[in-house]
């Protein structure tokens, strides 16, 4: 007599956890795929292609015709080989754009820390540029150095100002709009990845005989521990003054 | 041949290609100052020449070219100067005959960043000739900048096991839920 109860609570009790499971199985998958959707990206990195450009080139490369030439320049024979772009004032940067990758930040002017590095913004203002005050303002004569985060927790899907510069190929164009309203055009001549413990100081913040651009940030492996083991580095030489914005 | 545009040109390669440099930019401001003249006409009647650093921009310490045009002077005895805040007054010499001065200095071992005003006086007795150009100081900082944390690279393996051990764990819970029934019918 007491096999209807347990039959009678059986199939409400088995509806009920069928219906759990179901629930549970349509969260989980849900979860599953929000967080394979929404996960960040490691950041794009130079081809080696791009890489194997020679750092010290794009400073001399635009004035080799000059020195190539020499005297004979001033003869009628000499090809028509159009003049360097005249550099530009001193003016500093506010905003740097990439149109092709996609990169556009705000820059403001940063100093050194006490080590030497450059400081850079927090993760709070990881959207922002900085430019080192120690170099020349873009299309000025002179190395001038950006740099920004390739990623930020503060951000969605970890990006930052130049998460994507590591996508950047030689003939990229980049252009700096500075305090004075006008704009620097630039052109890309390599894009690299560098180690932290072989970073070419010179190439970058040497002295250079035409307006040039460096845009600096995190790159090559990545630990937990370690964090980003090298640096993205693009090289760019100053093509001209654009349309003022 | 080929070899002098890729090597390093040697001293007397470099003072030509200086030179001429100056000249060339000397030219180019000659016209703009003529197009200025006409539509400003009071702008700048003193300044003669051109003033050309060479590189126009330069590491503390790092020695540089000077180099201005414009200084025809009638006075065999007349002594070219230049100034600025960069480096150390410096004596210019006379090069050729159509009024070029040249010298090379040091940039201050201390000199900040920053772009600095270079001017040329032809001769130190008749200060009022004068031209003004600019080098710009550039400092370098050490190694690599730390410019990311890692948040690209976090891939969810918390949130996509958690959820992969919750679908599981249903269809488990599940085919419970069917056999019990099915045994409950049997």
């Amino acid at each position: 007599m007491a096999a209807p109860d347990p039959r009678r609570g059986r199939p409400r009790g088995g509806r009920f956890l069928f219906g759990l499971a179901t629930a549970g199985f349509l969260l989980g998958g849900t979860m599953v795929y929000q967080a394979v959707a929404s996960a960040p990206a490691p950041p794009p990195q130079p081809s080696s292609v791009w890489s194997t450009a020679p750092a010290s080139v794009p400073a001399t490369a635009s004035n080799g015709s000059v020195a190539s030439n020499g005297w004979a320049a001033h003869g009628s024979s000499a090809k028509p080989t159009p003049p360097p772009p005249t550099p530009m004032n001193r003016s500093l940067p506010v905003r740097v754009t990439m149109p092709r990758i996609g990169i556009d930040a705000p820059v403001s002017p940063t100093g050194q820390a006490a080590d030497g590095s450059v400081i850079v913004p927090d993760e709070d203002h990881a959207r922002q540029a900085v430019w080192f005050d120690g170099s020349a303002t873009p299309g000025q004569v002179g190395p001038s150095v950006l740099l920004a985060h390739v990623d930020s927790w503060k951000l969605p899907l970890g990006k930052a100002a130049f998460y994507e510069l590591g996508a950047a190929r030689p003939g990229d164009v980049v252009q700096v709009t500075r305090a004075d309203g006008s704009v620097a055009e630039f052109q890309v001549d390599s894009a690299t990845v560098v180690s932290k413990s072989g970073f070419p100081t010179q190439a970058v913040y040497g002295p250079t005989t035409t307006p040039q651009l460096r845009l600096i940030t995190c790159g090559g492996g990545f630990s937990k521990k370690g964090g980003y083991d090298g640096n993205v580095i693009v090289y760019a030489h100053f093509t001209g003054a654009g349309k003022a914005r | 041949m080929a070899c002098q545009a890729c090597l390093d040109p040697p001293g007397g390669h470099m003072k030509k290609e200086f030179l001429m440099r100056v000249r060339r930019l000397a030219a180019v401001t000659a016209l703009t100052g003529a197009a200025l003249a006409v539509s400003v006409p009071l702008a700048s009647a003193v300044e003669g020449g051109v003033v050309v650093v060479t590189p126009g921009s330069a590491a503390p310490g790092q020695t540089v070219k000077i180099g201005a045009t414009g200084c025809i002077t009638t006075s065999s005895t007349a002594i070219a100067r230049a100034y600025s805040n960069a480096f150390p007054t410096t004596a210019l010499d006379a090069v050729g005959s159509a009024g070029e001065v040249a010298g090379s200095t040091q940039i201050f071992s201390g000199a900040k960043a920053g772009t600095y005003t270079v001017t040329v006086v032809c001769d130190v007795n008749n200060p009022g000739a004068k031209s003004t150009g600019s080098v710009t100081v550039v400092t370098s900082a050490t190694g690599g900048a730390k410019t990311g944390d890692g948040a690209s690279q976090a891939f969810p393996t918390s949130s996509v096991a958690g959820g992969a051990a919750l679908a599981v764990g249903s269809i488990g819970v599940g085919a419970y839920a069917l056999r019990r029934r099915a045994g409950g019918r049997a």
